[in-house]
């Protein structure tokens, strides 16, 4: 379906003539009509828009036609946001889509080299990195990160479902208090997202303020952190996996 | 505020260095300032072990203030025994039957009205009773529901509760009765039984914001391009929305005019001033036109303004859905809001059954979204941060209904020439968000739904699943959309629901140019379609990806029901069985 871009009405893909203003429209798809078919409608859209120009410049001070109900302008067929962009590891091979026309843009990348892609969120981190899994399944890569790294976190609850690019993994939000530089400390939730494919083990770790919402669907993660990187998760691939 | 933010930042200084290292210091567990929690730290006070409903859960999760003053005033809605019901759906089973000589014969909306409702009389007689008591009846003919107002002190004398006063973990305030209300001897000739008594007033607009897909791209993706290159654009056809929001004409504009579509001019029908804009209706309008653009569209917006109970919450919406059914036979009818079906309770549940088999007795097609918690639908009743547990799976009302089709949500892939590419039942596991999905605790499962994997293990006592169908929802592979002022993805299953509705006016628009009906209620025929050998494949069997409780699987499943639209060969599947039929 094509509109008029004259005035915005529906035509069929081939019409000559707009059947609301009857303006002339694009040329219809070439078929396998013979030349002198097509000659002969070229000339006669050429001629129609001669006669139509011609019309134009001698309608001066004559009311010029109303588009019913209002005129709409030519079509603009590129997409009104931009792609998303994608990190690809150099090292690993795996990638991610994130998008800086939403959250992001009040995120920061702080950290990007050929394992890890991270960004820095008005002071709280998220991290995607990568390691061979070295028979490891994720749940167990997952605690080791929780007990290495984080070895005072308290499970709050083990993530339904958890996984990375739909590719099924193992996932815990976890209770932490931070300690800043001046000795006040607060409450914060630690996320841990890690799923495995062919050895390669993609790992997502995040820390954000630990924050009630009162909203339509309240993250029981319990921190703001998880908007800014819930739709990246999805996008995550493997190395020769097809695209998502 | 600058102070908090000046510790913030020295905070996030000192994070920032040692989170690169993955060395972060923990110290005992604490909540000890306001800076990062506002008004939201708190603690439980009851156990939330094991809520045997979203109700107990959040009367279980509040602390009890006692009980409300008793010139306090309450209300509640009580359902009515209606005898015409079973006349209604041995109509509806014989209108949507091909074997029936009434097939497809749909009901005028003043033969709707005339045939189908409670006795008059006999509401009349309990409406005088209640009025003796000092409590205030609202009643429209035909409806199954009424309302009945008055102080706490008559409620609790008349319908034998305890109305208490709570305040949750966030600090909203409600009264509410913790046990259900008896329905007194003088009206149980007409009174079938009573919704919660509560003022808490939670309602779900199905809608994920995020960043396009362009209407022309959607339309290829689900293969609408032959049916739009027929001629199929709507012409003639009503769709018709139920809101909570508004939608302003310069979002529209801007809409319209980016993409080349026809200018879109929707009216109100039941608001007199449009609540502020939110987006939940915007895309709705959108979506549709994007696909439909010669069609009408027609709003029907609850007003949300100054609901302080969950009676009023119900009435309201009843009132404006019986409204917007009755005044629209033979429309497509799209619904992106919802409410636990727990919440709702089953004499609610069923007042919204017999309003939508009304809408399928007048051949009208209402799709209504599942939900966007996932299998989780009670989870939003719960306080903030409970955990996503077995106690919160199930599924969202009003689209569990039997007389309506319910629309999931998958994550749609497209090729680079925008045709389908894949497609995953939608779920963010981080946010406990994804496509609504799940087996009814009230209604049986209707004759009509049958095909593979229909039977399955998560549904032994064979009620009724949903979600039907389902179409994109992720709002990272979501329609371009102009949402109150920017652009942004369209996401969640408000904007699948209205892709099915922009695809059944165009099948609708395709059957009556072949000079067929259109499909009205469409789930008899979407499972015949599904269970049978059509000629033509109509559905993407959608087998990844799941709603965090449930598995899409090959065939129905419950993250995705019988799949996407393959909208050019459901099209045709529909018109050869109709003349089969």
């Amino acid at each position: 379906m094509r509109y008029c871009p004259n005035c915005g009405a529906p035509y069929v893909i081939g019409s000559r003539f707009c059947g609301q203003c009857a303006r002339p429209l694009e040329q219809g798809p070439r078929s396998g009509r013979s030349f002198i078919w097509v000659g002969v409608a070229g000339a006669l859209v050429l001629f129609m828009v001669v006669m139509g120009a011609l019309a134009e410049m001698l309608s001066v001070g004559v009311a010029q036609r109303v588009c019913p109900p209002v005129c709409a302008p030519p079509p603009v067929t590129s997409p009104p946001l931009p792609p998303p962009l994608k990190y690809t590891s150099a090292r690993y091979g795996y990638s991610l889509e994130y998008s800086e026309t939403t959250l992001l843009k009040s995120a920061a990348i702080d950290v990007r080299d050929d394992t890890s892609i991270g960004w820095n969120a008005q002071g709280f981190p998220f991290r995607f990195t990568a390691e061979r899994a070295g028979g490891r399944d994720s749940r167990a890569i997952a605690d080791q990160m929780q007990r290495t790294s984080f070895p005072e976190a308290t499970s709050v609850y083990t993530i339904p479902n958890a996984e990375l690019g739909y590719t099924p993994g193992f996932g815990e939000v976890y209770d932490v208090t931070l300690a800043s530089g001046t000795g006040q400390s607060i409450r914060a939730r630690l996320v841990i997202v890690v799923a495995v494919k062919k050895n390669l083990a993609v790992e997502f770790w995040a820390v954000g303020p630990y924050q009630l919402q009162q909203e339509s669907h309240p993250s029981p993660a319990a921190t703001p952190l998880v908007l800014y990187f819930s739709d990246i998760l999805n996008t995550v691939t493997w190395p020769n996996d097809p695209p998502l | 505020m600058a102070g908090a933010g000046s510790e913030r930042s020295r905070l996030s200084s000192t994070m920032k260095h040692r989170a690169a290292k993955l060395r972060i210091q923990l110290v005992t567990l604490a909540c000890a300032t306001s800076l990062f929690c506002g008004n939201s730290c708190f603690s439980v006070t009851s156990s939330l072990s094991t809520p045997p409903d979203a109700f107990q859960a959040l009367i279980a999760g509040s602390r009890d203030l006692g009980p409300t003053p008793p010139t306090q005033t309450v209300s509640l809605l009580l359902t009515l025994k209606d005898a015409s019901r079973a006349r209604l759906e041995s109509d509806l089973a014989a209108i949507y039957d091909p074997r029936s000589p009434m097939h497809l014969h749909f009901k005028r909306a003043e033969q709707a009205q005339a045939e189908y409702g409670p006795d008059s009389i006999a509401v009349s007689n309990a409406s005088s009773h209640l009025k003796r008591r000092g409590l205030a009846v609202d009643w429209t003919r035909g409806n199954g529901w009424m309302t009945v107002t008055g102080t706490a002190h008559a409620v609790e004398a008349e319908f034998g509760v305890q109305i208490h006063d709570y305040v949750t973990p966030a600090a909203v305030r409600f009264w509410a009765s913790r046990l259900p209300p008896t329905v007194p001897p003088e009206l149980t000739a007409v009174v079938s039984g009573s919704a919660r008594l509560t003022s808490y007033v939670p309602v779900q607009k199905n809608a994920v914001p995020g960043g396009g897909l362009k209407p022309d791209d959607l339309a290829r993706a689900y293969d609408l391009e032959p049916l739009r290159a027929l001629g199929n654009v709507g012409s003639g056809a009503r769709v018709v929305f139920l809101e909570v929001d508004g939608w302003a004409q310069s979002d529209l504009n801007t809409f319209t005019q980016r993409f080349g579509l026809p200018p879109m001019h929707p009216s109100e029908k039941a608001a007199q001033v449009l609540p502020p804009v939110s987006g939940e209706a915007e895309m709705d309008l959108e979506v549709v036109h994007a696909l439909a653009p010669a069609a009408e569209l027609v709003t029907y917006t609850i007003s949300l303004d100054g609901v302080t109970t969950k009676t009023d919450f119900f009435s309201r919406w009843l009132r404006v859905q019986d409204q917007m059914i009755a005044e629209n036979p033979g429309a497509v009818i799209s619904i992106s809001l919802g409410f636990c079906e727990d919440w709702a309770g089953q004499q609610v549940a069923e007042a919204f059954k017999t309003s939508f088999e009304k809408a399928a007795a007048m051949g009208e097609t209402v799709f209504v979204s599942t939900g966007d918690s996932g299998g989780f639908e009670c989870l939003a009743y719960a306080p903030p941060g409970t955990a996503p547990t077995a106690d919160y799976v199930a599924g969202l009302m009003p689209a569990m209904t039997p007389s309506v089709t319910a629309v999931g949500g998958t994550r749609l892939s497209v090729r680079e020439d925008m045709s389908w590419y894949a497609e995953y039942g939608w779920e963010a596991p981080v946010r406990t968000v994804g496509t609504g999905g799940n087996v009814s605790r009230y209604f049986q499962r209707p004759d009509w739904q049958r095909g593979n994997g229909v039977d399955n293990q998560f549904n032994p006592n064979r009620m009724r699943s949903v979600p039907d169908v389902s179409a994109d929802a992720d709002a990272a592979s979501g329609a371009a959309v102009f949402l109150n002022g920017q652009w942004t993805q369209g996401g969640g299953t408000s904007q699948s629901a209205p892709i099915w509705a922009g695809v059944t006016v165009l099948v609708d628009d395709y059957l009556k140019s072949k000079g067929l009906k259109p499909v009205g209620f469409f789930n008899p025929l979407l499972y015949a379609i599904f269970d049978g050998k059509p000629p033509y494949p109509a559905f993407h069997d959608v087998v990844q990806g799941g709603n965090l409780v449930y598995p899409a699987t090959p065939g129905y499943d419950l993250a995705t029901g019988i799949g996407t639209p393959i909208a050019w060969n459901l099209a045709r599947d529909i018109e050869l069985y109709e003349r089969q039929h």
